[in-house]
């Protein structure tokens, strides 16, 4: 049975796309048919990190919604991304990205028209059985919103991703709650941008008491990810950087 | 940790101190204790005994060496180590010795005798916890929760989000019976 994954923050700029992909990449490589979706339908971006172009004959999110094709048809395998090397015969490791289209006009009419949020759901179902997948990531727009909610209600585990930064506190209070209400089995939060001199034990206690939920992962404020510029997936790059052998412990948590 | 405004001297059975140091303004960023000690290792791997996030630290950058009663650091990395402005392979360090990790990275002090404890970095020299300390107006957010839980779509949704979850119950049931 496959087990869907959300990360979702209340506020832009928190680095939820880099922690999916980053995350998402872990899991494959530890020999998991994996999925990434794109549901930032709005201003999409995970698909930088997979170092993927989007181009004129490639089907997107946004056109399974339109009903112009299968949701399986705008799933590409970034594998090599991800883990490079991996024999094309090889079944497990596989990382497949599902993106969001680029396109201004695609955009505009998301916002002018919305669309069928019972689609997304299955669409999700489709790609689990199509693709055969262990693990389906799915990358949210920040704030609550129908989709964010419907991605909510189906995922097995919910990431949270916040900075210690009162912008933050106020909507992820209201976002764990929600998801209490929504009996998500799995929830966790992920601290991100934590500044270098900060007292971590301190913090994750804060945070733990105040939200009545674990603190899975402290990530550091880090000069070399802000260098990397979402250019490719900074797990590979810096392995054994804080960033990512926090994003590890992360992993072993969902792949338990 | 707290900072004690005595002038009694506190016995500290922590003897080694290895401070990170602002460059700007030499007030202390972090500092790491340990106890007698003859080797302590420097550098941006989680494992070292002092572990520094920043570019200009390669992973073993360097370490304090105890030979024959007197402490020498070593430089290990390939971006050097720095004393007084100048690169060393190695050297005898003194009490309260500075070094440089690179010629644009972090400036640490040594100390190899006890520091009293009205010497030791304050939370002041570590960002406070209070801080960060999330703010939470509980009767907003509830005002908010409520406004969205009371939604047909969110009652349909939690409707539909407990079947699901009670089809995947059972199909995994089947599947391991």
């Amino acid at each position: 049975m496959a087990k869907i994954i959300s990360t979702h923050s209340f506020r832009g700029g928190t680095g939820k796309s880099n922690t999916t992909a980053n995350l998402s990449a872990i899991v494959a490589k530890a020999g998991n048919r994996v999925g990434v979706i794109d549901t930032d339908i709005q201003s999409p971006g995970i698909h930088t990190l997979f170092k993927f172009q989007q181009g004129l004959n490639r089907f997107a999110l946004n056109d399974y919604l339109w009903g112009r094709c299968r949701i399986e048809e705008a799933a590409y395998d970034v594998t090599d991304q991800c883990a490079g090397n991996v024999d094309e015969s090889t079944d497990r490791t596989r990382l497949f990205l599902i993106p969001s289209s680029l396109n201004s006009n695609e955009i505009a009419r998301i916002l002018r028209e919305g669309y069928d949020v019972a689609l997304l759901n299955d669409g999700f179902q489709q790609l689990i059985s199509q693709l055969k997948l262990d693990y389906l990531f799915i990358d949210t727009h920040p704030g609550v919103n129908e989709e964010t909610l419907l991605s909510l209600a189906i995922s097995d585990v919910l990431v949270l991703v916040m900075r210690p930064d009162q912008q933050d506190f106020q909507g992820t209070a209201v976002t764990v709650e929600l998801a209490r209400r929504l009996e998500v089995p799995e929830l966790f939060i992920v601290v991100n941008k934590t500044p270098p001199d900060t007292d971590e034990q301190a913090l994750r206690q804060q945070i733990e008491n105040t939200y009545q939920c674990d603190v899975a992962a402290l990530l550091p404020l880090s000069v070399e990810m802000a260098r990397m510029a979402s250019g490719g997936l900074f797990s590979n790059r810096f392995p054994d950087h804080p960033f990512s052998t926090q994003l590890q412990g992360v992993a072993k948590r969902i792949l338990r | 940790m707290t900072h004690s405004s005595s002038t009694a001297v506190t016995p500290n059975p922590n003897t080694i101190t290895v401070q990170l140091v602002d460059s700007a303004s030499g007030r202390i960023v972090q500092a790491w204790q340990f106890p007698p000690l003859e080797t302590i290792s420097i550098g941006r791997a989680a494992e070292r005994e002092v572990s520094i996030a920043d570019p200009y630290v390669s992973r073993h950058h360097a370490e304090l060496r105890l030979r024959d009663g007197a402490w020498w650091l070593v430089a290990l990395g390939r971006n050097g180590v720095l004393v007084n402005g100048r690169s060393i392979t190695e050297t005898e360090i003194p009490d309260g010795g500075t070094f440089r990790l690179s010629s644009s990275g972090p400036i640490l002090r040594f100390y190899s005798s006890p520091l009293a404890d009205r010497e030791l970095p304050t939370l002041s020299g570590v960002h406070d916890a209070a801080e960060f300390l999330p703010q939470i107006n509980t009767e907003k957010r509830d005002e908010e929760v409520r406004g969205i839980v009371e939604t047909d779509y969110f009652k349909k949704l939690r409707e539909q989000a407990r079947e699901l979850r009670k089809g995947r119950d059972t199909e995994i049931g089947g599947a391991s019976g």
